[in-house]
């Protein structure tokens, strides 16, 4: 967790320093606008937390191993691959559920198709994607990328599988 | 954000409620706590993340990005589609208009294709809150095995759907038309 810290902050001001040497006040204006979005993100996180934590005691631990767990075979790489969709919410509510699944025992493979899946086939996007990009690019591309989640889900698990992810 | 909130609020009243039934309210304080818990752990990761973000957001130049895109083509453009996808700052509700005016500029659909699939996978802005909460292997991994997908979503749509480009350039006009409908 430091070391993620640590990364996140050493990239965060290598960026200030570039913003810095513009001269044009970058550096400032991205604090500010990743301060605002904070602020505007943070009862959604707050939520998102509490979700994540109470997800770990209402679920059993036995119920997500035996759909999500590696014991569960290609069946949680398939539930994971599928079921994107349903998180119409943004990053900062997904991310901290995805979480307490890997908590309670989803497999690497699992994870990557989840997370996959909502990256791509998300309902949060779909308005905007049919009325600013049209109904006939929406289609191409729900089936272009309708088997990318298990693709990468069945990757992850067959390349990474002995990973330890947590 | 307002819609977004109360769903999740819903969901938090029926977990605790599912919670309440398996254990009492002792089950439903430990899972608020291990939230509690979770976040104080992950705010200094967070407070980076969103510092990131901002600067990210603020450093890129969207005009640039344009600019390269709208002159390529073929495996070039596939390429720079992906990569500039990720690039791409913001919102659905930012990013997509920004897409959307290179139909009927002459950009391939199969570049747009990457554009769009680049920006749901490749997201460089959204990376650092992929890392915070899934940790940097889970995020290094899911980034390395989507990596060439965006590229792949162009070449299927190259194959099997040669004739979006010009279906995008006929939805663009419309698009257009009634936008000045709207105007006058």
């Amino acid at each position: 967790m430091k070391s993620q810290t640590m990364l996140l902050g050493s990239l965060a001001l290598l960026l200030f320093i570039i913003g810095l040497r513009r001269k044009d006040g970058s550096h400032k204006k991205g604090l500010q606008l990743g301060a605002k979005v904070f602020y505007s993100y943070l009862p959604v996180l707050v939520l998102a937390f509490f979700l994540a934590g109470l997800l770990q005691v209402a679920l059993p631990t036995t119920l997500v191993r035996n759909w999500l767990g590696a014991e569960s075979g290609w069946r949680g790489i398939f539930v994971g691959a599928f079921s994107g969709w349903l998180f119409a919410t943004g990053p900062y509510a997904v991310f901290p559920i995805i979480a307490s699944m890997m908590h309670s025992g989803a497999s690497i493979g699992t994870v990557i198709a989840l997370s996959t899946s909502w990256a791509l086939l998300s309902l949060s996007k779909l308005p905007y994607e049919l009325a600013i990009l049209g109904p006939r690019f929406t289609l191409t591309l729900k089936i272009v990328t309708f088997l990318m989640p298990l693709l990468a889900g069945f990757l992850a698990q067959v390349l990474f599988g002995s990973v330890v992810i947590i | 954000m307002k819609k977004t909130i109360i769903v999740m609020s819903a969901a938090v009243v029926v977990l605790s409620m599912l919670a309440y039934l398996q254990g009492g309210t002792a089950l439903v304080g430990a899972g608020f706590l291990i939230g509690v818990r979770m976040m104080w752990s992950v705010l200094p990761m967070l407070v980076a993340a969103f510092a990131l973000n901002g600067l990210v957001q603020v450093l890129v130049n969207r005009d640039k990005i344009t600019t390269i895109l709208g002159k390529s083509a073929g495996v070039k453009g596939m390429l720079l589609g992906s990569l500039g996808g990720g690039l791409l700052p913001g919102g659905p509700y930012v990013v997509y208009p920004l897409i959307s005016s290179f139909m009927g500029t002459g950009a391939d659909a199969a570049t747009i294709m990457a554009l769009v699939v680049g920006k749901s996978l490749l997201d460089l802005a959204r990376l650092p809150q992929e890392a915070a909460f899934l940790g940097t292997k889970v995020m290094a991994i899911r980034y390395g095995i989507t990596f060439t997908f965006p590229l792949l979503a162009a070449i299927l749509t190259k194959i099997f759907f040669p004739k979006l480009t010009e279906e995008l350039a006929t939805f663009r006009k419309q698009l257009e038309k009634q936008e000045e409908a709207a105007k006058e």
